[in-house]
């Protein structure tokens, strides 16, 4: 990354909760104080229209570079209190935060951003007295007309921002929301591959195992209901993800026999979090196709959910061919259902949840870490 | 009496089209029923059946690679589900197929002209079965011309001029680089060299081999009919598969 994508990423990233920050601080530093000297100029440039002081040495001498400082105070001020939370809460807490986008998110940003003005204010007029030898302070303290002023712009700056907060979001949701139903829409898509087989399974098994044949067909239609309905929803919980995986694999179970096993495992904490529909199954239809069905043998799938920390890790593991063994012909590649997960994750937790994947020993193993949320 | 060997990894649908054929064609006498690729390759080659119903999604090797590797006389019917290019190439060359689910009146008709086939063979089936697996596995991405083959042996590493190359025979994980004196061991695959090599040169002959033209004495028939490519100064034969025999005939 070069240095003017780092500002960039930290200033879209400065104004979120999140503990683990991916930008240098020196960045972050940078994109702060950039925005305090902007915003003590334009002060220094009110104050002296104002008064006119534009041709005074005072307002060249004091003014300018006081209101600068007034504004360096601030922000350095609100950065270390949201800093000393996000390190100092409990993690839950600080994950849950970072995932507001409704009223909850201006209440809190406003309160800190209040905390942090009014602190930094206080600070920075004491060290404005120090430097320039005045008694602004204690000025400052006394005089009721400047603590209503005081409160009457941080009200004004606190309304703006929350205005901004809320066409920004909307905004956002309206475009998210756009993206996400094209990819899913995308990962719904049933492989004519998978369809056809397991219509030949079920016709295979009608006359010598009836009640099978029963079986596969109720998995079937309870895989197809829960692929359509997830195309709908926005959210479900992992519960009704997992049982739609669940099915899939025993409609493979019956169809590769003993060449497939496989176990899911996941707490109830887990299994209540609410996640976005579709992510998991692709995952799971990968390890088969890619990591199973071409090997001689077969093998294992393990799927496994836990939550720690407001996390929600969803793994799922396999021991067949690996990451390293090319694409068969006519087969979609994994890389295809890869992207479209990663390209969902960023548009709906915008850099708070990520997809990897590790070879196993054999194997491939593939994690999601995901904010744990809960309807 | 005709034989026959079943493909097909989902051992319910290789049961089911068992039955199916006992019922359509009570004759057909089912020999084997292979569960991946590498298994049906290995029955073929020592049941030498009559035909080969092979599934072409399967472990191991796809039914598109056991196809390539037939030496004998056996005939291919491919199964699928739905391999969008695999039937359209099918078609293409007027090859045999089966869909999945099996209907029995479709099942019906393609054994009627696999029948027909066995007692009259059409002029060119082999060549229409390369000419398909070409389409289907050829890779269309074109890769610059190989002029040397390196293979490292212990510490040293060999650098072979590809014109001195005899034959390159893949072996389970290797692939054997055979010039008039020595035989290396590389890592790349047939596939992958195939699209490299100069083909007015060499020439595939199997799934495992392709052969360098300059170097090729001639061919030899064995008594059951299999043909095998001979080189000069050199001892070993190699075996053709029967979808590339057409390629040596006599003038």
């Amino acid at each position: 990354m070069n240095t003017s994508a780092i500002l960039i990423s930290a200033w879209k990233h400065q104004w979120r909760m999140t503990r683990h920050r991916a930008e240098p601080l020196w960045a972050r530093l940078a994109v702060i104080t950039g925005l305090a000297l902007l915003i003590g100029l334009a002060l220094a440039l009110v104050s002296g229209a104002i008064s006119n002081g534009f041709t005074t040495a005072r307002w060249w001498q004091i003014s300018l570079p006081a209101n600068v400082l007034l504004s360096l105070s601030v922000a350095y001020t609100f950065t270390a209190i949201f800093r000393a939370l996000e390190l100092g809460l409990p993690a839950p807490w600080v994950a849950a935060i970072g995932t507001w986008r409704d009223w909850r998110a201006a209440l809190f940003y406003t309160a800190i951003g209040m905390l942090g003005g009014t602190l930094g204010v206080l600070l920075g007029l004491r060290l404005v007295d120090l430097i320039w030898q005045l008694d602004i302070l204690r000025h400052f303290m006394s005089s009721r007309s400047a603590w209503g002023q005081f409160l009457a712009i941080s009200v004004v700056l606190s309304l703006i921002q929350w205005l901004w907060w809320r066409v920004h979001t909307k905004q956002q949701a309206l475009q998210l929301k756009a993206t996400e139903t094209q990819l899913k829409l995308l990962q719904a898509q049933i492989e004519p591959h998978f369809l056809f087989n397991t219509l030949a399974n079920v016709q295979s098994l009608i006359d010598y195992d009836t009640p099978r044949a029963k079986l596969m067909l109720e998995n079937f239609t309870d895989y197809l209901r829960a692929s359509l309905q997830n195309l709908r929803r926005d959210d479900c919980t992992l519960e009704q993800e997992l049982e739609t995986v669940a099915s899939y694999l025993i409609l493979l179970q019956t169809r590769m026999d003993e060449r497939l096993r496989y176990t899911i495992e996941a707490s109830a904490e887990a299994r209540a979090a609410t996640v976005p529909p579709l992510l998991l199954q692709p995952l799971v239809e990968n390890a088969i196709h890619h990591g199973l069905e071409p090997k001689i043998e077969g093998g294992m799938v393990r799927i496994s959910a836990t939550v720690a920390q407001g996390r929600l890790h969803i793994t799922v593991a396999d021991n067949g061919m690996g990451l390293d063994v090319q694409p068969r012909p006519g087969r979609r590649g994994s890389g295809l259902a890869l992207n479209n997960i990663r390209e969902r994750l960023r548009t709906r937790y915008d850099g708070l949840a990520s997809l990897r994947l590790t070879p196993g020993r054999p194997g491939t193993e593939a994690v999601l870490d995901l904010p744990y949320q809960l309807k | 009496m005709t034989t026959a060997l079943i493909a097909d990894d989902e051992p319910h649908l290789a049961h089911y089209l068992k039955d199916q054929l006992a019922l359509l064609w009570p004759e057909l006498q089912i020999v084997h029923i292979a569960r991946n690729g590498v298994e049906a390759a290995a029955r073929i080659a020592e049941l030498q059946p009559d035909l080969a119903f092979l599934d072409i999604q399967m472990p191991g090797l796809t039914g598109l690679e056991v196809a390539q590797g037939i030496e004998g006389a056996t005939r291919v019917v491919f199964v699928t589900a739905y391999d969008e290019y695999a039937l359209e190439a099918f078609e293409h060359a007027a090859l045999d197929y089966v869909l999945k689910p099996v209907k029995a009146e479709r099942l019906a008709k393609a054994l009627a002209r696999v029948k027909a086939g066995l007692t009259a063979p059409a002029a060119e089936p082999d060549a229409a079965l390369a000419q398909a697996l070409q389409r289907l596995m050829g890779g269309t991405a074109t890769v610059p011309v190989l002029r040397y083959v390196r293979a490292s042996q212990g510490e040293l590493m060999h650098q072979i001029p590809v014109g001195e190359v005899l034959f390159f025979h893949a072996d389970e994980k290797y692939t054997c680089v055979q010039t008039a004196t020595a035989e290396y061991l590389i890592r790349t695959s047939i596939v992958e060299l195939l699209p490299q090599l100069d083909p007015a040169r060499f020439l595939q002959v199997h799934r495992a081999t392709l052969i360098n033209l300059d170097h090729l004495a001639g061919t030899r028939r064995d008594e059951a009919s299999r043909l095998f490519v001979r080189f000069r100064g050199l001892e070993r034969e190699l075996p053709v598969s029967r979808a590339y025999v057409h390629q040596f005939k006599a003038m």
